[in-house]
Formats: C-alpha cells, sequence, structure tokens
C-alpha cells in the first residue's frame, strides 16, 4: 500500500511539476521572444542608419546637382513631381542585392532656387521588408547649397 | 512489508529539478531582455545624435545661403567684417574678424555645436568653406560628479 | 511472481518518465542558453559596428578643416589622419586597423607612427578607408560578420 501510495505521490507530483512548468515556459518564452524582437529591431535600425547617412553624405559629395545622376547610377531613377527619386536594394551590409534584398534605400531629391545659387534637398527613406510588408525604419533630410 | 530500497525518485526531486529549470529559464530570459533593452536605448541615442547633426547641417546650409547673397552685394567681398560681422540670419549670429573668414555655429543636440567658416573669394564663387565642424559645445568639468576616492 | 514484474514496469515507467523529464529540462535550459547568446552575439555586432562606423565618422566630423583630413599609407598600415592644432603645436590622429583591432594613435605631428603604441578602440576582423573624390568610405568588418560600409564627405574644401 505504502508502495503504491509513493507511485501514485511521484505521479501526481509529476503532473503538478509538469503544469507549472508549462506555465512558466509559456511565460518565458514571451520574454525570449520580446528579447529577440528587441533586438532585430536594434540592428535594423542601426543598419538603416549606416545606410542613409552614406546616401546623405553621397549626396553632400555632388559637386553639382547634376552630380547625381552619376552618383547613384547603381540605383534605379524616377520621376515623382518635381523630385527624382532614386532606389537601391542592398543588403544588411549595403552591398546591392536583387530580389529579396534586406533594405531598400530610396533618396527622393529636389533642387529649388535659393537665389543666388540653388538648394538641394534630399530625404532619405530606408525600408525593409518587401512588397506589402515594407517597413519604414528610418528617415533623414539633408540639404546642400550650391552658390552660384 | 516495506522494501527498504527505493528504486525510483522520492516526492520532491522532480521538484526541486522544475525549480532549477524555471530559474535557469528565467534567468536567461530577464537577462537577454535587459541586454536587448539597453541596447536598444544606445541605438536610439545613436538615432537621435544623426538627426540632430543633420538638421544642424541643414540650418548651416541655409545660413550659407543667406552668406553667399550677401556677398554677392557690391564691395561685401574685399570687406566681409563691415558687411556681416554680429548680422543676424536665419536666427544665428555671424562673426567675421580680421582674417576675413566668416564663422557661425548651430547648436547640434544639448551637447555639441556645428562650427562653419568660410573665406570669401575673390573670384569663381564667393566663398569657400574652411571649416566644417563638429566640437563640444562647453568645456567639460568632473565638479558635478564626485568620485569617491579613498583618502588612505 | 506476477506482482514483481508489476512492480519492476511500474518502476521502469516511472523511471522513464523522469529521465525524460530530466532530458527535456536539460534541452530547455540549453535552448535558453542559445537564445541568449544569440542575443549577446547580435547586440556585439550592433556595438562593434556603431562603435567603429560611428566613431570614425564622428571623428571626420569633428577634424572637419581644410587639409585636415587625408588617408595615408604607412607602410603596409592604411590609416585615416586627421590634423589637430593645440596651442600652435600641430598633432596627428590616426585611425587604423592593426592585429584584429580599431587602433588610434595621437602623435605630435613630427613624431614616428609606431602602429602597436597606439590605443585599442574595439575588435573588428577587418577595417578599411578609401577615399574616391571628396567622399571617404570606411569599411568594417565586425567577427564573424559581413562588411558594413559607411560614407563620410567633408564639406570644408
Amino acid at each position: 500500500m505504502k508502495r503504491h501510495s509513493g507511485i501514485h505521490s511521484f505521479f501526481l507530483e509529476m503532473i503538478l511539476v509538469l503544469l507549472f512548468l508549462s506555465v512558466s515556459c509559456a511565460a518565458v518564452l514571451q520574454l525570449f521572444s520580446a528579447a529577440h524582437a528587441t533586438a532585430r529591431r536594434s540592428a535594423e535600425l542601426n543598419a538603416a542608419m549606416v545606410l542613409a547617412q552614406s546616401a546623405a553624405e553621397t549626396v553632400q559629395s555632388a559637386e553639382t546637382p547634376a552630380d547625381l545622376d552619376r552618383l547613384f547610377q547603381n540605383g534605379r531613377k524616377k520621376q515623382e513631381g518635381k523630385a527624382s527619386v532614386y532606389t537601391a536594394d542592398c543588403g544588411a551590409d549595403g552591398s546591392p542585392a536583387g530580389q529579396n534584398a534586406a533594405y531598400r534605400v530610396e533618396t527622393a531629391v529636389r533642387t529649388s532656387d535659393a537665389a543666388p545659387g540653388v538648394m538641394l534637398e534630399a530625404k532619405i527613406t530606408v525600408s525593409s521588408g518587401d512588397g506589402s510588408s515594407r517597413r519604414e525604419l528610418f528617415t533623414l533630410n539633408t540639404k546642400k547649397y550650391f552658390p552660384g | 512489508m516495506t522494501n527498504g530500497k527505493r528504486l525510483y525518485p522520492g516526492v520532491g526531486v522532480s521538484s526541486i529539478l522544475m525549480i532549477f529549470l524555471v530559474l535557469c529559464l528565467t534567468s536567461f530570459g530577464v537577462l537577454s531582455l535587459f541586454s536587448a533593452r539597453s541596447d536598444w536605448n544606445l541605438t536610439r541615442k545613436n538615432r537621435e545624435s544623426v538627426l540632430n547633426y543633420y538638421a544642424a547641417d541643414a540650418k548651416a546650409q541655409q545660413v550659407l545661403r543667406q552668406i553667399d547673397a550677401k556677398l554677392r552685394e557690391p564691395g561685401a567681398r574685399a570687406h566681409p567684417a563691415d558687411v556681416l560681422d554680429g548680422l543676424s540670419v536665419e536666427g544665428t549670429k555671424l562673426s567675421a574678424g580680421r582674417t576675413k573668414e566668416i564663422g557661425f555655429s548651430i547648436p547640434v543636440g544639448d551637447s555639441q555645436r556645428l562650427e562653419v567658416s568660410v573665406l570669401p573669394e575673390a573670384s569663381g564663387q564667393s566663398y569657400r568653406i574652411t571649416r566644417y565642424r563638429l566640437a563640444a559645445a562647453g568645456e567639460w568639468n568632473g565638479d558635478d560628479r564626485h568620485l569617491e576616492v579613498w583618502q588612505g | 511472481m506476477n506482482g514483481t514484474r508489476t512492480q519492476s514496469v511500474q518502476t521502469l515507467c516511472i523511471l522513464l518518465i523522469f529521465t525524460l523529464f530530466a532530458a527535456a529540462s536539460l534541452l530547455l535550459v540549453l535552448i535558453g542558453a542559445n537564445v541568449y547568446r544569440g542575443v549577446s552575439a547580435r547586440m556585439d555586432e550592433n556595438d562593434s559596428i556603431r562603435t567603429s562606423l560611428s566613431y570614425v565618422a564622428n571623428k571626420v566630423r569633428t577634424g572637419d578643416e581644410t587639409g585636415e583630413i587625408a588617408v595615408e599609407d604607412e607602410g603596409k598600415i592604411r590609416s585615416l589622419v586627421l590634423l589637430s592644432r593645440y596651442g600652435g603645436d600641430v598633432y596627428k590622429t590616426y585611425l587604423y586597423w592593426y592585429r584584429g583591432w580599431l587602433t588610434e594613435s595621437f602623435l605630435a605631428a613630427d613624431q614616428p607612427f609606431v602602429p602597436g603604441d597606439g590605443e585599442k578602440i574595439t575588435r573588428l576582423a577587418g577595417f578599411s578607408v578609401k577615399q574616391t573624390g571628396r567622399l571617404l568610405t570606411v569599411s568594417a568588418t565586425p567577427n564573424g560578420g559581413k562588411p558594413i560600409s559607411i560614407s563620410v564627405c567633408p564639406r570644408s574644401s
């Protein structure tokens, strides 16, 4: 009898332990997934900032507004109203990538008459994902004045 | 008729193992979350810093435009100090000294500033940028940060 | 006899269950440790990139004056050299990669450059600086990662 009750108590304990463990694991799993999501968000923002700054500095390196076509020749160009938009798809390391690129860098450039010279305004947007799941990660605005 | 020997784990061993397991997993989970959070905070600070720099950079370009316009006025390039010293453009005060350089500074966040200097040119473009650097807004002093040092 | 067999089977079942529980617990702990290691590794990579690229970019921005930024080759080491002036004296700050570390060396302009004397900033698998026209491109390779580049354009001319 004692032996049976010993076995029964073991099984009972196991059941309770497994129950408690499963509840704890559910909670701990939330911690891990939150940590993983935060770490990924941080890595994405870091990469986006690096890409955006590189694009902004490329704009700043232009000697004239016409230089931009040459400086952004690796990307695609399209006109959106008065702005020229240069789009480049790149991997996490910034190297050009085709489909399934990790990031997309869009540099929208607009020149305006700022007598006596010309003011170039650029809005750089870095987004991740593709198609409908595209998320904007970081946006940077920069200006460059070209004396007349 | 009880057996002296018990071949199966007694009551309590599983519980102890479970407690240990939950403690381990919770520690790992909390450590991961705190590490990731502190990394995210640092990344956010970096983002603020970058945005502040480019905002100041854009403002500096607007000031340069105004300087360019002023330097094209008759006699301005020969005597820039007379025309520009003390002038306020885009909310920024210009200074022009004996070296003919025109300087101004724009705050970048709370602790830095962007110092820009341009030198008027006699021909071609009206100026050349000689300085465009990020500098600390003030001298650091540690008076407000006490360090408990053992006095012996 | 039957009773003994039944008892043995029960004991075996219990031991099996307990062993399974112990194995599953160990697996869970290992998974948890692995996830923590993954998060830490990503943080370290973030950190080395942020430290190296942002640090160098900010160094260039703080030294942006006419003629004070250059890319120089000292023997086999290519470094970013920033000039600065304090109290009438000229100093050079060298930023370069040496023996697995991004290293910084601050010397008077007339002192010889000794790569080993610099201060270690952060551990990197690789680091390089390239100048194309006015654009400086700084590349850093974190340990176990791919090279990441940032461009900086000094505004002074």
